[in-house]
């Protein structure tokens, strides 16, 4: 049997997001766990396979403790300020807001 | 902080890295190279920022015993903080009421001090630079200091240096004994008080200095050979009066304190090795500090109402030569009026460093909406304290002492709900590149983990990077291992061919399921993911094995897959239950201790207590029916004819003895 993963990804990506199963509830009665990761810089780079094993590990526990009925708030977001890409802007002359949104883009 | 007194400006020798144009902490400097461009960093004085985090250094320490960190995280944590117990000494200076104190945390060598080392740059020296007489020395060896970095000035392994002060003598508390000061590089204002007692026999650092200036050594620890070399160990003291005959350094700490405090020349004392944290940058990319500086009132803080300071937006980002911060060209945002009394004044230009907002942001992603608080206090209460943070060695110092500080300052003035704000740490362990070396553009053995999802799917690039090695160890990348996981997910798809009807787990496969599902459950929790993973991969050779699976064994595999290949799980669950109920909002599967036990189990069959046969039985084999099918093996039953059987039992799960005449 043939596995079409880049169309079955895509469509559980859009299911998931759809029904808003990973949001955090406020005001809750449950049990809550809160899972954290070092945010990545918005480099130039992109994502790396480091990354990837960093954010995976927590992800799995997440998914896990939300089917355990847990209310579970895993946040992601981006460590912008600071050298990293400011010595990037200052290399290249492209203004670091502009590194900034540039590099998210190609995160996400 | 500033408030309290915890943000404050001070003039100081500081790391400067004359590339990127910034004052850098020590943190950010090791090896006297920048931590960002790598270029050899300058020391130059000046006015910088400080947040005092020395002042929270015990309670940093304190906190370490109520967290779930990894014993290297704390220990790290713990040698960074290097709280040492020990006395500070007071030794008089001859000819003057000065006293020069020292901190050491070995007073019980002090009959063995034979000389002081003060930092060149020690104020006091030039309070009586007229009883120096060799003043001008002083001054030539103090200008040749200012060219070397900290880095350069504290290593261990360099030649000697310093200069012996004429005239300025100081004299040694216990035994009256006059000895010589010094001025040495390797002595720093910023470290303790600025000044050393030195020990030549039982310091290495001292003993080469001694050899260089031809200082006399003075044994007081029996032990080790001081014509050769400065000996650290234990043993019996000697040439040190009320000390002598002491073979237990604790003691003899412990009785030459009382003396010290008994006579006003000491007195039990801390030091740390951590030192206040230099907070500023003089760069555009960060937050900006909203203090102003007013001409009359001196520093103000910018009033609450109108925070947050946003960073202007500027067209030239780029820092001048002068080290000054780029906001301090644009001067509709530097000018403004003092808050207090509405004169004149400038707005502070430096911006915080990128540790700023690492220091707090777990808290504002509770409430990240908020505009009149950091975060609302139910949802801290309800949310606080992260329950697990995973992140990388190399943040586990800085970063997490520094997160730290602040929410324990932030717990004092009320504003968060608890005193620590990790319950747990872990660390992962770096991918390699294939060649087993640090993945690096140069080396040409970067993966980029987008090519392995076009490829293979995010599926397979999750259990990867989770099934390659023991979490918290670096592994090198493996393609093979990852078409490995490509099949237990085309494996996994497949089973869709031989599903078949069934509401609870068939007698074979019931204890494997039973056994899987404990095992996956629980090493998740332990950060034991490469081995749940296997565990999965035995369970599918059993159900291949046995050619079949049922609905409730599929659902339940299914579920166990889901958080390592959430969408190829999904999508067969759809497929085969025809359900909207997605297995990310069903109940995580259960398990039946009681169950987890092997089906069949070996045994084995003693004649008169010795081995003679092995034998599969079922668990739970009732007594009679494991003698019975010992007695039917066909060696047992060879010997045991026509022999008078006298005892049979049966041990549970382990074996069955016959006793025959």
């Amino acid at each position: 049997m043939y596995y079409d993963f880049k169309n079955a990804e895509k469509k559980w990506q859009d299911n998931w997001e759809n029904a808003g199963v990973f949001h955090a509830q406020d005001n809750c009665d449950k049990k809550k766990f809160y899972a954290l990761v070092e945010f990545p810089y918005p480099s130039g780079a992109g994502m790396h396979v480091g990354h990837i094993k960093a954010y995976s590990g927590l992800e799995v526990v997440s998914r896990k403790r939300r089917m355990e009925g847990y209310n579970v708030l895993f946040p992601i977001g981006f460590d912008a300020y600071g050298l990293p890409t400011e010595n990037y802007a200052i290399k290249t002359g492209i203004h670091p807001r502009k590194v900034t949104d540039d590099n998210i883009a190609k995160f996400t | 902080m500033f408030e309290n007194g915890l943000a404050f400006r001070d003039k100081t020798l500081v790391n400067y890295c004359p590339s990127c144009k910034v004052v850098l902490s020590n943190e950010d400097s090791q090896g006297g190279k920048c931590d960002i461009c790598h270029s050899d960093i300058v020391q130059k004085s000046k006015d910088v920022w400080y947040l005092r985090i020395t002042e929270y250094a015990d309670k940093l320490l304190e906190g370490l015993k109520e967290v779930d960190y990894l014993p290297n995280v704390k220990l790290q944590q713990e040698n960074w903080i290097g709280k040492s117990t020990g006395a500070f000494v007071n030794f008089a200076v001859k000819n003057t009421d000065e006293t020069l104190r020292i901190y050491t945390t070995r007073p019980d060598t002090l009959f063995g001090v034979t000389f002081m080392v003060m930092a060149p740059e020690h104020p006091m020296l030039d309070k009586y630079k007229d009883m120096i007489s060799n003043f001008d020395a002083v001054e030539n060896y103090r200008s040749e200091c200012a060219k070397k970095t900290e880095f350069e000035r504290t290593q261990l392994v360099k030649d000697k240096t310093g200069v012996k002060l004429d005239g300025f003598v100081g004299i040694n508390p216990v035994n009256g004994k006059e000895i010589p000061i010094f001025i040495s590089d390797y002595v720093m204002m910023g470290y303790g008080t600025g000044a050393i007692m030195a020990v030549p026999a039982h310091d290495q650092r001292d003993y080469d200095f001694a050899k260089e200036f031809g200082i006399d050594i003075i044994e007081v620890i029996k032990g080790g050979d001081i014509s050769v070399e400065a000996y650290t160990g234990d043993g019996e003291m000697v040439n040190s009066d009320y000390l002598n005959g002491y073979t237990d350094k604790k003691s003899s700490i412990s009785r030459v304190l009382e003396e010290l405090e008994k006579k006003g020349i000491g007195e039990r004392g801390v030091q740390y090795k951590m030192k206040d944290w230099a907070f500023n940058r003089q760069r555009y990319w960060g937050e900006p500090i909203p203090i102003v500086h007013c001409e009359k009132c001196g520093m103000v803080a910018v009033p609450y109402e109108e925070l947050p300071l946003k960073l202007p937006k500027v067209e030239n980002f780029e820092p001048g030569q002068d080290g000054e911060s780029p906001l301090a060209k644009i001067d509709d945002f530097v000018n403004c009026t003092c808050p207090k009394c509405g004169g004149k004044a400038k707005r502070e230009t430096d911006t915080m460093p990128q540790w700023a907002g690492s220091s707090w942001y777990f808290l504002r992603y509770i409430d990240p909406h908020n505009d009149n608080e950091l975060a609302n206090m139910e949802k801290l209460k309800y949310w606080m304290p992260v329950d697990w943070y995973n992140g990388g060695m190399e943040h586990v110092t800085r970063h997490l002492i520094y997160s730290r500080f602040w929410h324990k300052f932030l717990y004092d003035i009320g504003a968060v709900p608890c005193e620590e704000p990790y319950a747990k740490r872990t660390a992962q362990g770096l991918i390699l590149g294939p060649d087993g070396v640090k993945m690096s553009k140069s080396r040409g053995n970067v993966i980029d983990p987008n090519e392995v999802v076009d490829v293979y799917g995010a599926d397979v690039l999750r259990t990867y990077v989770l099934f390659m090695g023991d979490y918290e160890q670096a592994a090198p990348w493996s393609e093979s291992s990852v078409k490995g996981c490509k099949r237990f997910v085309d494996r996994i798809w497949n089973l869709q061919e031989i599903v078949t009807d069934g509401d609870e787990f068939s007698k074979e496969l019931s204890s494997s399921f039973h056994k899987t599902i404990k095992k996956v459950t629980e090493d998740i929790e332990a950060l034991k993911y490469n081995t749940a993973i296997a565990a999965l991969m035995t369970l599918l050779n059993a159900i291949y094995a046995k050619g079949s699976i049922n609905k409730a064994e599929l659902k339940a595999l299914l579920l166990l897959v889901n958080p390592f290949a959430p969408h190829v799980t999904e999508e067969i669950n759809e497929l085969v239950f025809a359900s909207s109920d997605m297995l990310a909002t069903t109940e995580w599967p259960s398990f039946d201790e009681a169950k987890c036990v092997d089906d069949e189990i070996e045994i084995v069959v003693q004649l008169n207590g010795k081995v003679r046969a092995k034998l599969n039985v079922p668990a739970d084999v009732e007594q009679a029916d494991a003698i019975a099918m010992a007695k039917a093996d066909e060696k047992i039953a060879a010997e045991i004819s026509g022999k008078t059987i006298v005892k049979e039992l049966y041990v549970k799960g382990r074996l069955v003895n016959i006793v025959v005449k």
